[in-house]
């Protein structure tokens, strides 16, 4: 094996490293990285490789407390720079225009949908949300749900996972789209699940109306305890 | 004994919470049976699981938490916790689980001050148990280990500072790319970047000084 072999390897190796700290890595990132290892013995062996220079990095001098003192990033940096000031009020007088030209165009402009809230729990965790309106959702395990509040109606969309809903009474509709599905209801309890593959509506007091997306128009949906 | 007549606070135990609200103010609550691990009463995939996955989820959490005993503990957590969550689901299903489970622990202990403390304790007790278990340090064994860290630290003096420093944040004060990232005021690839190139400058450094070109033969 050449030495630039050799090093390409590492590299790859390293790389790994990087993925599989990943705070969302999961078991695909795992399958995969194990793939790689697999198909060379060269692999694991570049991988051990770089093991051995993480754990021989414990006991080098930057791991001693104190140790970073060796850079200073970009914003630092610049502010050091003398001669660049004077530039640097000019840069931002004409930032400032820029702005000031957006934040015109943005309010000129008709008023953009409404930005979604997103709410998600983990595995194993649930979250009690208190919505604008008093409503409460409550988040059972590896559920993400958005919520948006328009002047017309209340949606939710239930991406996955399971959830409570406690509705305040008005006049805004209060929809919950998960899937093909939407829930409708004005003031209810009523819970939605999204399993991978269908969805399933629980309702615990009050009356909603279920219909698919597609459908046009909603039928009344099941009474309390159906 | 004489007295041992079918033990009636075990009866207790399983049968329903009785209505009488008194008895239960004076017996105090036996603790819930789900705290408890019993692994032969684990469901049969999970149990296969534990037998099958343990050493992959071990490397795993290994891996990213980089400290064996930790990973243990975390392993193990990882397996109760799926245990109780998900008590009637197969193993295609609950593999997924237990890796994701297994993460967000990491995660968690990664943002915990226990990182850091964990860190200064196997610095002040680990030297002894390196050099005791992982070789017997012979002599000429100490000046090779002294004489490779040395390359390290010539490697580390030689780097680019904003992968020195991206590392360092990394590794010794456990932050997460995101926050390196802004710590750094670079983009969060540049910062995954840099420190898998910084790891790969050692690593390719100690390859060359021990003469191995990996192949795995050798």
């Amino acid at each position: 094996m050449t030495k630039d072999e050799t090093a390409s390897r590492l590299k790859t190796a390293a790389h790994w490293y990087a993925e599989l700290r990943e705070p969302d890595a999961d078991h695909r990132t795992w399958d995969a990285f194990r793939a790689w290892e697999g198909s060379d013995p060269a692999n694991r062996a570049a991988f051990r490789q770089v093991e051995a220079s993480l754990s021989l990095l414990e006991r080098s001098s930057l791991a001693a407390p104190g140790a970073g003192n060796g850079y200073d990033s970009g914003a630092t940096q610049s502010a050091a720079r003398k001669p660049g000031r004077v530039r640097l009020y000019w840069l931002t007088g004409i930032a400032a225009v820029i702005v000031l030209a957006l934040v015109s165009v943005v309010t000129l402009s008709p008023p953009a949908a409404p930005a979604a809230q997103v709410y998600a729990t983990a595995i194993g965790d649930t979250r009690d949300v208190t919505l604008e309106d008093g409503s409460v959702v409550t988040l059972n395990t590896d559920t993400e749900l958005a919520v948006t509040y328009s002047r017309s109606e209340r949606r939710i969309q239930l991406a996955h996972g399971q959830a409570l809903f406690s509705v305040m009474k008005g006049t805004r509709p209060f929809i919950v789209a998960a899937g093909s599905s939407e829930t409708r209801a004005l003031g209810t309890r009523f819970e939605v699940y999204r399993g991978p593959a269908d969805v399933s509506v629980t309702l615990v007091e009050g009356s909603v109306s279920v219909l698919p997306e597609a459908a046009g128009q909603g039928s009344s949906g099941p009474n309390p305890n159906e | 004994m004489q007295d041992r007549k079918p033990n009636p606070d075990l009866q207790r135990a399983e049968t329903p919470r009785p209505p009488s609200r008194a008895s239960d103010a004076r017996t105090p609550d036996p603790a819930p049976a789900s705290e408890v691990s019993l692994p032969d009463s684990s469901p049969i995939p999970l149990t296969q699981l534990f037998r099958f996955q343990y050493d992959q989820l071990l490397r795993f959490c290994d891996i990213r938490v980089g400290n064996h005993a930790v990973a243990e503990d975390l392993v193990q957590d990882a397996f109760l916790a799926t245990k109780r969550a998900y008590p009637d689901k197969g193993v295609d299903e609950l593999r997924p689980l237990l890796f994701t489970t297994l993460r967000n622990l990491t995660v968690n202990y990664l943002k915990s001050g226990d990182f850091k403390r964990q860190c200064a304790s196997t610095e002040i007790g680990d030297v002894g148990d390196r050099l005791a278990c992982q070789r017997s340090a012979t002599p000429e064994r100490q000046v090779m280990d002294a004489q490779i860290l040395e390359l390290a630290e010539q490697v580390i003096a030689a780097m680019n500072p904003r992968k020195r420093e991206a590392l360092r944040l990394h590794r010794f004060e456990s932050l997460t790319y995101d926050e390196i990232a802004a710590h750094l005021s670079v983009s969060r690839s540049t910062v995954k970047k840099d420190i898998a190139d910084a790891v790969a400058e050692i690593a390719e450094r100690l390859a060359r000084a021990e003469g191995r070109d990996l192949d795995p033969a050798r």
